[in-house]
């Protein structure tokens, strides 16, 4: 087991706790906020989860690219159109979007 | 407030007002470092009368402007015939409460978005409150520049779609974020701007959570402080924006009703006809301001200027927001490239 293993099995164990064991008891902002911090732990929990994937597609964005700064590449125009620059952009995105939705979903 | 306060809000108020007006009751609705608001329970003409005190807390001048220019702007905008709390007075004399502050008549209704979306019980006839809404925005959009009451506005942009992406751009850049999605589809907009529309007073703002209802329909329209001259299809993009219908995609204005119904109520009041394509550039660039501002709060909370985890998870929203804007953005609808 690594220690990365070792750290999301505590920060399920916190999250569980806060979730189903302190915010039955609260009411109000304090419930708010202690489900906020929950929601916020389990988005850590799916980010550590997923940290070779997003390494992975922002490697393939900007091999694609040819240079690390592809907000400025794409700025310039010249990645205009360019699908093979939009898939690996969507790939990557979807990958940060699955780590954050629960989260966003839940914004009023 | 204490008891002397009252008794000066009482005095001026009777002064302005023109009527003897005596205060029964105040609490405060809601706190904040830059803003208070009250609720005032007054006795009026024999009559009981609830009004709401906004009033900047401890102001810097220039804090004080964004009162008085938010209350210039609800003037405007009930003279205009839009649904507002009827707004009664300003005071710049900090004499009496101890900064300036405005009154307004009280509304009530509920106001957020997610309740407003599920509660069915909640806006009355939903086709009506669409219809509504859409009248509504068509009254804002016949404020035309220039407004001699407005002049803090400054001068409308020749090209509001162009300034938008250019103060986008400006705002990533001022946060020294990288952002490459942003910019994929600020790029498909720069190549895809609509011919300019009429320049009218635009709300910004315009969206499910940002209005009240109550059982029967709607009761007013709220928060102003984005409200400037603009392109008027921007309000509209704006409210159908998928990051504004609260989970009921399927209800592409505001989650609460369809655009024809929109659409209805916005040419019926003389909105002008709308255009599916700018309606659809502007959906666009409401999912690039959403992003931007979403990442402007979650720096108020990484740059240590305000600790809030709520601010900080509002940042994390930008990625489902990159999302949408790259399925909204293909390759395929890239005419002009």
């Amino acid at each position: 087991m690594t220690p990365e293993t070792i750290g999301s099995a505590l920060l399920q164990a916190v999250e569980a706790t806060l979730a189903k064991e302190i915010a039955p008891h609260l009411t109000g902002e304090a419930r708010f906020k202690t489900l906020m911090a929950a929601s916020a732990l389990r988005m850590v929990i799916r980010e550590i989860a997923m940290a070779d994937k997003i390494k992975a597609s922002m490697v393939a964005m900007c091999a694609h690219a040819g240079t690390d700064d592809v907000a400025a590449l794409i700025r310039s125009g010249a990645g205009d159109a360019d699908a093979g620059l939009h898939a690996r952009l969507l790939e990557h995105a979807r990958i940060r979007s699955a780590v954050a939705r629960p989260v966003s979903a839940e914004k009023g | 407030m204490d008891a002397l306060a009252q008794s000066r809000l009482g005095i001026w108020l009777s002064g302005t007002l023109g009527q003897e007006v005596r205060i029964s009751h105040a609490s405060k609705l809601s706190g904040g470092a830059i803003q208070e608001n009250w609720l005032v329970e007054t006795v009026m003409g024999g009559a009981g009368r609830a009004l709401v005190i906004r009033k900047d807390a401890a102001a810097t001048l220039s804090v004080s402007h964004s009162r008085a220019d938010e209350f210039a702007l609800i003037t405007v905008a009930h003279k205009a015939g839009v649904l507002v709390p009827e707004p009664l007075a300003f005071c710049d004399d900090a004499s009496v409460l101890g900064g300036p502050f405005a009154v307004m008549a009280k509304v009530d209704g509920v106001g957020l978005g997610p309740r407003i979306v599920k509660d069915m019980a909640l806006g009355g006839d939903r086709d009506a409150l669409t219809m509504r809404l859409g009248r509504e925005l068509a009254l804002i959009h016949a404020v035309r520049p220039p407004q001699g009451d407005l002049a803090f506005l400054g001068v409308p942009p020749a090209n509001p779609a162009l300034a938008e992406i250019g103060q986008m751009r400006a705002a990533l850049d001022a946060m020294q974020a990288k952002r490459p999605a942003l910019e994929w589809a600020m790029r498909w907009a720069e190549r895809h701007v609509p011919p300019p529309d009429r320049i009218t007073l635009c709300h910004r703002d315009f969206r499910t959570g940002n209005y009240m209802v109550d059982a029967h329909g709607l009761t007013a329209i709220l928060d102003w402080e984005f409200a400037g001259w603009g392109d008027p299809i921007c309000d509209i993009g704006w409210f159908c924006a998928r990051c504004w219908r609260f989970g009921r995609g399927d209800l592409e204005a505001g989650g609460i009703g369809t655009r024809a119904d929109f659409h209805k109520g916005y040419e019926a009041a003389g909105g002008g006809p709308v255009s599916p394509q700018a309606v659809f550039f502007w959906e666009v660039m409401a999912h690039v301001r959403w992003a931007v501002i979403a990442l402007q709060q979650g720096v108020r909370h990484s740059s240590g200027i305000e600790f809030s985890l709520e601010l900080a998870l509002t940042g994390r929203i930008t990625a489902e927001l990159e999302n949408a804007l790259l399925d909204m953005t293909p390759p395929a609808i890239w005419t002009h490239a």
